[in-house]
């Protein structure tokens, strides 16, 4: 990790601790609660387009996945929380897999189909089989880790953003590292990439496999939080949801997932009371981002950051 | 075997839909090689504008009918002007899918904001009777839908084959650079092939409204099983689209009617991953051709 | 024998690219393929390093048949390249080029690279300077590769491909758009490289002087089809090599 996003980590832990401090009303640490589990998602797909150059629209289907198979094995089969989640995690990463070998053969636009194909059969599937089909069922175990099982927003509020951190940590030293390094070569060169001995297929798929690792992961911890789950929040329009975080926080930073989820999760609480817009604003808002602000909020923000900070150094020096 | 007959009618009803969604995908495939996945949401048009000007306004059935052919290619126009065009050209895959999801989403927001989530209706398009046939009830609106699919697919066929314009971008799909140098005017293949297939997709929204109700969000589902069809023919070719709707469209209402309507959207899905990972050229497709496309 | 080339052949919708072409490289020999444009060097060249599939034929590289192997299996084998147009990692830095060439000998794996914070360990990226140093490229090692001239770009594709430790090297048109004073190190380079490395080397090049003063041996290929193999001196005299470059037929 370089030392600007050491920093920036260290920031972000100094916030998550000091938030719950600032304010100790609900209703904001929900929204944090829910901002944090879509940046989960956000984060993993942003490294996956920004760079693996793939484009995912079935993030939805592991998200649902980690929800789903986490939820039912706490309630029905006993299964502790904590092993629950992981096993939700092992099948998303198995069905990913599974479907990133096929898929990441084929051409950009295929692989985006494929993926919108099997997150919408996912979502068929909860809609069917799932406990409850489409009204859902409730009552699904709390999270508890050593026996202690977590009851209040705080406490979720800390587990979520303290998941955010490591997971932020864990990609950014990915993405420093030799591996993070060939991922930025193939988007220059894949020819080269190849005859340097790199398995850009293989590649491909793990980092395919690490964005379902956390799509399922939010959806496991979405699952525990609300203990609540029904088909309705795992349709494709979730999967769009997540591109557009994507899309308007930047995908070539990955700090643009999480700045993405903030935006698009508080959207709809600002526009409480105005319920029909909301679609409307979803759509004009990622339009005009793809027209005039392709590289997204953070690249921007740090690129005029840069340019003024260049600028006074260069004054200094004159 | 009357029940039989009955979900091969409705699969070929919705099929016909399907198809013309196909259609689409391939008119804009072949000028420009991107999935315009906004295509299924000129079906929805199609169905909302009908009924805002046959029902809404009470204007006479032609003259709704032509408003609305006319509002779907002015959105397709507006849509291509001002976002496909100025994108293209830079050549970047991931940035075009995107786009095209963006207009999706903005179609159905629009859409939402003026209609509301309820299902829309109007009369079929004749009075009279439904037909007995072999026992199965064919109402004439399904004749409608289907006549009007193959009406269509006639003459695109005459219009590829035997007009200027229509060779021109003809010859654009086979090779745009060739096409460029021949002095086609290329930017305007593009803009005419997304008012043709926004003018299709609406076509098949007007005529299937009638038979099964329109809401504001159909459009993603449409878009899916409409790009299903054309992978299913291979993508680009219009008769292979059709072989692919109408075969998606019965082998969902056969799944619909003998196992459960619930999976009924599934077996799209599974055909397509299916095709997608075993023979990305189509059933009906030569692999050929897919290597000369630049995504 | 490093590598045999057996009876290859490839066509392109028709147009015959390569016709039975066979030959084979010594260990630790500099060989040149020449011939006019269009005779299918640079076809064979993709044939070789596994980004173009052959119709027909063999390659043997060190004992093993290498034409089923993806071209990635190929590097890992110890095969490298260079490129034609040359194919840098544009935005990436000169010292990170040289990196991702290193990149099968010294990356950890997913897991362990995200739970690593350093990033690229020392001795990855002090093996990396002194590669940078082998090609002269050391005072160039933080610039963006696609600001560096043609010259350097040129110097960096090898630099990159000797990162890999390859037993055999690729090199196509390495001398395009270089001067003389630079043609001059880089046939330097290119003996240094064969000399202190022992790396057998096959190299396209339209620069005569430069293929002349530097090879062992050289195959001359005039519309897919090896026309001549022999020393330089000899290669000079042959009446078919010479026809073939006036362009009689």
């Amino acid at each position: 990790m370089n030392r600007e996003n050491a920093i920036a980590i260290l920031l972000l832990t100094i916030l998550v601790f000091l938030f719950p401090q600032l304010t100790t009303d609900n209703y904001i640490l929900t929204v944090g609660i829910f901002i944090g589990i879509n940046s989960i998602v956000a984060i993993g797909l942003t490294i996956l387009m920004g760079y693996a150059g793939q484009i995912s629209l079935g993030q939805a289907g592991f998200y649902g996945i980690g929800a789903y198979v986490s939820a039912i094995l706490s309630l029905s089969y006993g299964l502790p929380v904590m092993l629950s989640i992981i096993t939700a995690i092992a099948v998303a990463s198995i069905a990913a897999t599974l479907l990133a070998i096929p898929s990441l053969r084929l051409k950009g636009h295929y692989l985006a189909v494929a993926t919108l194909g099997f997150g919408e059969i996912i979502h068929i599937i909860i809609n069917e089989w799932g406990p409850g089909g489409p009204s859902g069922f409730g009552d699904i175990p709390h999270f508890s880790i050593f026996g202690y099982t977590l009851q209040s927003t705080v406490e979720y509020f800390y587990l979520i953003w303290i998941c955010i951190i490591l997971i932020m940590i864990f990609s950014l030293n990915l993405l420093n590292s030799m591996t993070g390094k060939a991922l930025r070569a193939i988007h220059d060169s894949e020819i080269a990439t190849l005859t340097l001995g790199i398995n850009i297929t293989f590649l491909k798929i793990k980092v395919f496999v690490l964005s379902a690792v956390y799509a399922s992961l939010a959806g496991a911890l979405y699952a525990h939080y609300v203990t609540f789950l029904s088909p309705s929040g795992f349709s494709l329009f979730y999967s769009v949801l997540v591109l557009m975080m994507v899309v308007i926080g930047g995908i070539s930073n990955i700090w643009g997932g999480i700045a993405g989820a903030i935006i698009i999760t508080i959207l709809p609480e600002v526009l409480r009371g105005f319920k029909e817009f909301d679609i409307l604003m979803y759509g004009l808002i990622l339009t005009l981002s793809l027209l005039f602000m392709r590289k997204g909020i953070v690249p921007m923000v740090i690129d005029v950051f840069r340019n003024k900070f260049l600028i006074k150094i260069r004054k200094n020096d004159a | 075997m009357t029940l039989l007959l009955q979900f091969l009618f409705s699969g070929l009803t919705t099929g016909s839909v399907y198809a013309l969604v196909g259609i689409g995908f391939n008119i804009v495939y072949n000028s420009t090689s991107i999935i315009n996945l906004a295509q299924g949401e000129f079906v929805v048009i199609g169905g909302l504008m009908m009924w805002f000007f046959l029902e809404g306004m009470q204007f006479p059935f032609s003259v709704s009918f032509s408003l609305t052919l006319l509002t779907a290619a002015v959105i397709g126009l507006i849509m291509e002007r001002l976002t496909i065009k100025p994108l293209l050209k830079k050549g970047d895959l991931l940035l075009m899918i995107m786009v095209t999801i963006a207009i999706s989403i903005l179609i159905r927001g629009i859409l939402m904001f003026k209609f509301g989530k309820d299902p829309y209706t109007y009369p079929a398009f004749t009075e009279g009777e439904p037909i007995n046939f072999y026992g199965a009830v064919i109402t004439q609106q399904t004749l409608w839908v289907i006549g009007i699919t193959v009406l269509c697919i006639i003459l695109l066929y005459l219009f590829f084959n035997k007009t200027m314009t229509g060779r021109a971008m003809r010859a654009c799909s086979i090779n745009i650079r060739a096409a460029r140098l021949m002095g086609i005017n290329v930017s305007k293949v593009v803009m005419l092939s997304f008012i043709i297939s926004s003018v299709i997709g609406a076509l098949g929204g007007i005529a299937i409204t009638p038979i099964s109700l329109m809401e504001y969000d159909k459009g993603a589902m449409l878009s899916v099983k409409g790009f299903c069809a054309a992978i299913m023919g291979g993508l680009g070719r219009n008769r292979g689209a059709v072989a692919g709707g109408f075969s998606i469209g019965i082998l969902e209402a056969l799944t619909a009617g003998y196992i459960h309507s619930g999976f009924k959207d599934a077996i799209a899905l599974l055909i397509m991953l299916f095709i997608l990972f075993v023979k990305p050229a189509g059933i009906f497709g030569k692999a050929e051709i897919m290597k000369l496309r630049k995504f | 024998m490093m590598l045999e080339i057996k009876d290859i052949s490839k066509s392109f919708g028709g147009i015959k690219a390569l016709r039975n072409v066979s030959f084979s490289l010594r260990k630790s020999e500099i060989h040149a393929l020449i011939g006019p444009n269009g005779a299918g060097k640079t076809t064979l060249m993709n044939i070789i390093s596994g980004i173009e599939k052959m119709d027909k034929g063999d390659i043997v590289f060190n004992g093993i048949s290498i034409k089923d192997f993806s071209a990635y299996r190929r590097a890992q084998m110890g095969l490298a390249r260079t490129f034609q147009n040359i194919e840098l990692f544009g935005n990436l830095t000169v010292l990170e080029n040289i990196l991702i060439g290193m990149y099968m000998k010294s990356h950890k794996g997913f897991i362990l690279s995200g739970l690593n914070f350093r990033g690229v360990d020392e001795k990855t990226k002090s093996r990396g300077g002194s590669l940078l140093e082998y090609v002269n490229l050391s005072h160039r090692k933080g610039e963006i590769a696609k600001n560096l001239p043609v010259g350097e770009q040129r110097l960096l594709e090898i630099g990159r491909a000797l990162a890999t430790d390859p037993q055999l090297l690729l090199l196509d048109e390495p001398a395009a758009g270089l001067n003389t004073r630079e043609t001059k190190n880089l046939s330097e380079l290119i003996q240094k490289i064969r000399n202190e490395r022992g790396v057998t080397i096959l190299i396209v090049e339209h620069d005569m002087e430069l293929v002349m003063g530097i090879s062992d041996m050289i195959t001359v290929l005039n519309f897919g089809e090896v026309i001549a193999e022999d020393k330089p001196l000899a290669i000079q005299k042959n009446p078919h090599v010479i026809s073939a470059y006036l362009g009689e037929d």
